[in-house]
């Protein structure tokens, strides 16, 4: 699963985060095929994928006429799998996982040092800053989100997920299986969108959420 | 109040969000308060700065989020430690001795790294904080190492230093100190008010600036900026 948020400031940043998507999930499907997966892959295997992230993200800006600036976007990446679990990030928006009812955010957002900035895959050099990591346990359950939901979603004094808000959506979601489904996703939307969200943040909110029975 | 229907299976009505603090964005005011200050310049200063709280106070994100302190010269005192306008009483300044410019401005660097490392320590986000001078001299110290430490800051984005001259200020002083791309500015006569209200429209757009906004516009300067 990936979540890439456009730049607000950026002009086409929606195309940036669209590509950014598609090519990745393209990338890692062929990569699949062709390799043996009972091992997750080395940061060096997936950089080529991100490269050609950055890469379809500058044609698009080239055939537009426009700068790479103009498509800025983060990313944020989780692939799980029966025997492996890999997380990548370039840039703010984050990834929490959890263990035994345990949570935990995998890579602290990389936002850059002021609150109206971040790190985006159009940088120059992005690459460097590229947080990745693959891990053998597989988690019961996944949250991937944007900045806008990451104020409200993390401690930032702790560096901690707040457990209440993603145990209770966990919750939620494993109630919800078959019909049920359709009505969480209102619930939820009609949650990023409350009041009680929106006097926290104003930024775009993204959240990716996936459960699986634990054994 | 109890609800006699059975809790829905999707409800959030548990969910806890997190207790972040407000970002900050510190502004540092570094004020000449020498002899010839004394009068008319240091009165409208004073009643200037007073303003500036009061605007601050007025917008509910500026007063939650941008901290000011305040240092004067000279000789150079620290006459406020960083804090948000609710907990800020302005000193009212009383005309004193010479210009350390130099001191004042190194004094001022020391403050801010020490605030962001604060900051950082206690996990909260911060904008990219101001340095304001105001000055009607010439510096009467070595201001070399501030002017090197400036424009250093300024192109790592570790600060944004305005210097504003007031009457008779040695302009070229100023020019030898600020970045290039952040040249000094003459106020207009006495339009201290003015200044202070361009200064907290300014904080009041960079407080509430996120990721998602379009690129930061400043408030024009032409209603106290001499041309």
């Amino acid at each position: 699963m990936f979540v890439s948020d456009g730049a607000g400031s950026a002009t086409h940043s929606a195309f940036g985060s669209n590509i950014a998507c598609e090519t990745a999930l393209a990338e890692f499907s062929e990569w699949l095929v062709m390799r043996n997966s009972s091992e997750g892959p080395t940061a060096e295997e997936i950089k080529p994928w991100l490269s050609a992230v950055i890469l379809t993200i500058k044609d698009e800006a080239s055939n537009r006429g426009l700068t790479m600036r103009d498509l800025a976007c983060t990313f944020v990446g989780a692939i799980v799998t029966p025997l492996w679990s890999c997380y990548l990030q370039v840039g703010d928006g984050g990834i929490v996982i959890e263990h035994e009812s345990h949570f935990r955010v995998v890579h602290w957002p990389d936002g850059g040092e002021y609150a109206n900035q971040t790190h985006f895959m159009t940088d120059p050099n992005a690459l460097d800053r590229l947080m990745f990591k693959v891990e053998v346990e597989r988690p019961i359950s996944i949250g991937l989100f944007s900045d806008g939901v990451q104020f409200v979603s993390l401690d930032y004094a702790k560096r901690e997920p707040v457990a209440g808000f993603f145990r209770t959506l966990t919750k939620a979601l494993r109630s919800s299986e078959g019909d049920g489904i359709e009505e969480f996703i209102e619930r939820l939307h009609g949650l990023l969108n409350s009041d009680v969200i929106n006097q926290r943040t104003d930024d775009d909110k993204t959240l990716v959420l996936c459960v699986r029975d634990a054994c | 109040m109890s609800d006699s229907r059975a809790v829905q299976p999707f409800s959030f009505s548990d969910i806890e969000f997190a207790d972040n603090a407000e970002p900050r964005c510190a502004c540092l005011l570094i004020l000449d308060n020498s002899g010839s200050m004394a009068g008319a310049r240091l009165e409208q200063l004073n009643a200037g700065v007073r303003q500036f709280r009061e605007e601050l106070m007025a917008d509910p994100l500026a007063q939650k989020r941008v901290e000011v302190g305040v240092i004067s010269f000279g000789p150079v005192k620290v006459v406020t430690e960083f804090t948000t306008a609710d907990q800020w009483n302005p000193v009212t300044l009383e005309a004193e001795s010479d210009t350390p410019m130099g001191s004042a401005i190194e004094k001022a660097l020391d403050m801010i790294e020490r605030r962001k490392s604060d900051y950082r320590k206690g996990g909260v986000s911060m904008y990219r904080p101001w340095m304001i001078l105001i000055t009607d001299g010439s510096p009467t110290d070595s201001v070399h190492s501030a002017s090197l430490l400036i424009r250093e800051g300024e192109a790592a984005k570790k600060f944004a230093f305005f210097a504003i001259g007031v009457d008779g200020a040695n302009m070229d002083a100023l020019k030898n100190i600020a970045a290039p791309e952040r040249g000094p500015m003459r106020l207009d006569g006495h339009k201290f008010r003015e200044f202070f209200m361009w200064l907290s429209a300014s904080m009041k757009s960079v407080s509430q600036s996120s990721t998602s906004a379009a690129t930061l516009g400043l408030p024009s300067t032409t209603g106290w900026a001499q041309l």
